[in-house]
């Protein structure tokens, strides 16, 4: 009887409450307190993942640096759909990133972003797309989870405050704020499993980044 | 030696038929006075209309049918096309009359894994051309043409069963003329069977050596040398439209087609397309020319389906296109299997995903930054074309990961006067470029918002309060 209790308990379908997710794909952010309240220890791979931010500039992309690197080191891509400022070189390359794995992808419209981001979340070869989307529809944002989901990457969209306010079928969705010493709160809007109370602080400070 | 033959019996229908998408209603008419129904496909078939009959009994049953002549000299270009394309199979096909193309298919048998997985992959691969074939095996290339001419799609590997297999076929299929298939017809002798009971000296003397000939090459008795197709150095083929047309999907569908030939000439060719041409050639306009520049070697053609797909919604046509054409301007070698070894990710798929890219956002679109041995920091970085970029030696400072395109003033950029910022680190002093004139001259700091960024910003020695933002630390 036990035994087979056991079994039932161990099978990943059910759900107890307890805890959030642990056996989902991810590539660990390698901010400890972070990667100890992500399902799967880290970043989700094979899904989507939303950073709500109030402005841009605020360590939002250094908290992806050290698990851009890992992806790069492993021979994978990471490719910037249309920043909104130039991602610098000498920084990226500090931040311990192979640049002959990143890619950076120029486009116009909101509707050729789009593409282009589907295009290459659905690519095995992709570690982790970054952009920045102003407006996703509902139907938008399915068609980007299935592209993550095909090729196994992870999507990271950059949104502002407003986004929040919209239904998001991303399977992570974290909101940034500054903190006063140049460290950065974040709170867990989202994840597979439960609910998270309290706001985490990470330390993306420039020393960081030299 | 194992001949297979290719017949065509509608090859005058889908030289025309075979770029159009929708599959209309369409003949094609004999040239004559009174024009009769030679072919037609199965729309107007559906229509009421039957081979033979008259063009103006055929249009009263279909009025919107669309009427063609024969093209006898696209035929015979459509013919070399298929011949390209089946030198994936073989590197000496040979191309039989007017509608018929021989391939031996003996030396490839092993590397295709058996006769049948040969043949299932011609079945497979021959209608995504446009064409639709009888297909026959037989261990001479004359017995395999008189089963394909047949419509008897025997495979036949064994010499002792040619003649009875020949002899239920018609006398038609030897390919004699008519006086002398009518002759025989009087004689009683309608099939093979019945002329190979002939004796042999009598048939000489009525019906000359040549026909003889021709039964003795089916069995296999004489020598049956074929003069093989020369391929060439160059793939570019042409196909006319059936109507003139605009919209993507309607070219694409004519350019698949074209792509399934370009596909088997680089397999048989051991080769890989690096850089297609399209040609699409309108009505009164000059012809446009798109080029479409791969990163690596291709041939696959579904993947070079979805670049033209991208490169022709980019485009901007000045007209209606009448006829597309297609040219393979610079190939490279590509091995036979391209195939990782490890099952999943296919090594050519990488180089796919920036090309696909380009193909719609334009060749600069996709680009890799790597530092450059420069003080000057908008001039330490350069975006480059994807590859293996190294990176280059490191500036000692802090760095942001952000670089703005052109400095701007702090206030304007903060929106706040006066701007609140509390420095942090610094300063670094640049002094570099004076030599070529782009001299600078800068004190950065690394300073923090009110709002919580942290800037990267500059002071020139000298002229004190005048800031600038050239970075962010995000």
């Amino acid at each position: 009887m036990s035994a087979s209790l056991d079994a039932l308990l161990a099978h990943s379908a059910l759900w107890r409450g307890e805890d959030c997710a642990r056996n989902v794909a991810a590539v660990p952010s390698e901010f400890g307190q972070l990667d100890a309240c992500l399902p799967g220890g880290g970043w989700p791979q094979g899904a989507l993942s939303e950073l709500v931010a109030p402005h841009a500039g605020i360590g939002e992309l250094a908290l992806l640096m050290p698990a851009c690197a890992c992806l790069t080191r492993s021979g994978r891509w990471v490719i910037f759909i249309a920043p909104p400022h130039i991602p610098y070189a000498p920084a990226l390359a500090h931040a311990g990133l192979d640049l002959s794995r990143l890619l950076l992808v120029r486009a116009e419209s909101s509707e050729d972003r789009l593409w282009a981001l589907e295009q290459v979340l659905r690519s095995q070869h992709c570690g982790a797309a970054l952009a920045w989307p102003e407006r996703i529809d509902a139907r938008g944002m399915r068609r980007l989870q299935l592209a993550c989901e095909r090729g196994g990457s992870s999507g990271f969209l950059f949104r502002s405050k407003s986004a929040v306010l919209e239904p998001s079928t991303a399977a992570l969705r974290l909101a940034l704020t500054p903190a006063d010493d140049g460290q950065l709160d974040i709170r867990i809007l989202k994840r597979r499993g439960g609910l998270l109370a309290r706001s985490i602080r990470v330390d993306v400070r420039v020393d960081r980044q030299l | 030696m194992l001949w297979a033959c290719l017949h065509f019996p509608l090859l005058p229908l889908e030289t025309i038929a075979r770029a159009d998408r929708e599959g209309a209603a369409l003949v094609i008419v004999s040239a004559e006075t009174r024009p009769c129904v030679a072919a037609l496909n199965a729309a107007a078939g559906r229509a009421g209309v039957r081979s033979g009959m008259m063009l103006a009994a055929a249009l009263a049953l279909a009025p919107g049918l669309e009427v063609y002549p024969r093209r006898t000299a696209a035929e015979a270009r459509a013919l070399r096309e298929i011949a390209q394309w089946s030198l994936q199979f073989s590197p000496s096909p040979s191309i039989e009359g007017d509608a018929a193309l021989l391939i031996e298919i003996g030396a490839g048998i092993k590397l295709f894994g058996g006769l049948e997985a040969m043949l299932s992959a011609i079945r497979r691969r021959l209608p995504a051309l446009g064409f639709s074939a009888t297909l026959a095996v037989a261990p001479t290339p004359t017995a395999a043409l008189m089963l394909a001419r047949a419509g008897c799609a025997r495979v036949l590997t064994e010499h002792a069963l040619l003649r009875d297999a020949l002899a239920a076929l018609p006398v038609a299929v030897s390919g004699c003329d008519e006086n002398s298939a009518q002759m025989l017809a009087d004689l009683g002798v309608s099939t093979l069977g019945g002329l190979l009971a002939l004796p042999r000296d009598g048939l000489a003397r009525r019906f000359g050596q040549r026909l003889l000939a021709t039964l003795d090459r089916a069995l296999g008795r004489i020598p049956d040398p074929r003069l093989p197709f020369v391929a060439p150095e160059q793939f570019q083929v042409r196909i006319e439209l059936p109507a003139p047309a605009w919209e993507v999907e309607a070219l694409l569908f004519a350019f698949k087609r074209l792509l399934t030939g370009a596909s088997g000439w680089l397999l048989g060719a051991g080769l890989g397309a690096m850089r297609l041409r399209l040609e699409l050639i309108h009505e009164s306009s000059p012809p446009s020319l798109l080029a479409l520049n791969l990163s690596a070697p291709s041939r696959d053609a579904a993947h070079l389906g979805a670049l033209v797909r991208e490169r022709l919604e980019r485009a901007r046509l000045p007209g209606r296109v009448e006829a597309i054409g297609l040219v393979i301007e610079i190939t490279a070698e590509l091995a036979a299997r391209d195939r990782s070894l490890l099952p999943g990710i296919e090594p050519a798929e990488e180089a796919q995903l920036i090309e696909r890219l380009c193909a719609r956002l334009g060749d600069e679109a996709v680009c890799a930054v790597r530092p450059r041995a420069d003080h000057r920091p908008e001039l330490a970085w350069r975006a480059e074309r994807p590859a293996l970029a190294h990176p280059g030696p490191l500036p000692p400072g802090p760095r942001p990961l952000w670089l703005l395109g052109q400095p701007q003033p702090l206030q304007q950029f903060l929106r706040a006067t006066p701007a609140p910022v509390v420095l942090m680190d610094g300063p670094e002093r640049i002094e570099s470029g004076w030599w070529e004139g782009r001299d600078v001259r800068r004190d950065y700091f690394v300073a923090r918002a009110h709002n919580g960024q942290t800037l990267w910003i500059f002071t020139r020695p000298g002229s004190a309060g005048s800031w600038y933002v050239h970075g962010i630390f995000s």
